[in-house]
């Protein structure tokens, strides 16, 4: 079985899994778009280089790490390491007992993916080379966390049409919390 | 929950500080910290480690995953799973809570969700 049918297989019969790109530490092997995918093609370089960022930066507090999970308003995120490559899974957003039947499903997967890796030539491109985008990331300021204040409309002398429906407000909200 | 200065308990939400009490008499607990968003240490039992500015290079690396996810808000929850440790950093309201626990040592304290 090929690494990407590996992937979709991933995909298919793991709860809660939308993309999933495998890196090796010389460069993306595969990466499963598609009907799961919500993973702008561009990013995931740059995504790949800071999964590796993170797992070298952790390195002295946890001994190496083995997995690395995010939790984010409306999606979750699991790094896996396996040896010299990382698998980053986008997934629903997950709650804590879900992640952990998610990596219990994903680690059935480990020994064959490790397989296809030894199997394969190396990539040709090193993930630093990729892309030189900075890692760094604007860090979330509080007011980003405080209801935002409706905009004021451009003009007060635009003509308002009868016919036409007041645009719905979109629903924000903050741990569950409407604001 | 001594070293942490009144200040900066008066921050923190009615379960967030019952959360944190249990997380600091949490026997399985190596160390925990307290900091801003920016980094600054607030408080805990982790003084002088170098855990404060690896977690708050963490707290970046994740806002630039929450830039390519297109998330607006910042990470609720990191929990790495190490060889020797678990660590978990939390957002809480006004602050960020960094826990390094025993490998496989299950979390007591829930602060992120409880509010």
């Amino acid at each position: 079985m090929s690494i990407e049918a590996t992937l979709e297989k991933i995909a298919t019969k793991v709860d809660g899994v939308l993309a999933a790109v495998l890196v090796h530490e010389g460069g993306v092997v595969a990466h499963l778009d598609g009907p799961y995918s919500v993973l702008p093609q561009d990013d995931i370089a740059d995504l790949a280089i800071s999964a590796f960022a993170m797992i070298d930066e952790v390195e002295t507090v946890t001994g190496g790490a083995k997995s690395i999970a995010f939790e984010f308003e409306n999606q979750s995120l699991l790094i896996r390491r396996i040896e010299q490559a990382v698998l980053l899974l986008i997934l629903e957003p997950l709650r804590e007992a879900q992640m952990r039947k998610l990596k219990v499903g994903v680690n059935v997967f480990l020994k064959p993916i490790k397989t296809l890796l030894e199997d394969m030539p190396p990539p040709e491109r090193a993930v630093s080379d990729m892309r030189a985008k900075t890692l760094r990331a604007k860090r979330f300021e509080p007011e980003d966390l405080l209801p935002r204040e409706p905009e004021e409309p451009l003009s007060l002398e635009q003509p308002v049409r009868a016919e036409e429906k007041p645009e719905k407000k979109k629903k924000r909200f903050y741990r569950g919390i409407e604001y | 929950m001594d070293n942490i200065q009144g200040d900066v308990v008066a921050m923190l939400t009615e379960a967030e500080r019952k959360g944190l009490a249990e997380i600091a008499a949490d026997p399985r607990v190596e160390s925990y910290a307290l900091f801003t968003r920016y980094g600054e240490e607030l408080g805990g039992n982790a003084a002088e480690s170098d855990l404060v500015p690896v977690c708050s290079n963490l707290i970046d690396i994740a806002a630039s995953f929450a830039d390519h996810l297109g998330e607006e808000m910042q990470c609720r929850e990191m929990a790495i799973e190490g060889e020797e440790r678990d660590v978990t950093i939390l957002g809480l309201k006004a602050m960020n809570v960094v826990v390094v626990r025993e490998k496989g040592a299950r979390a007591r304290g829930r602060l992120s969700h409880v509010d």
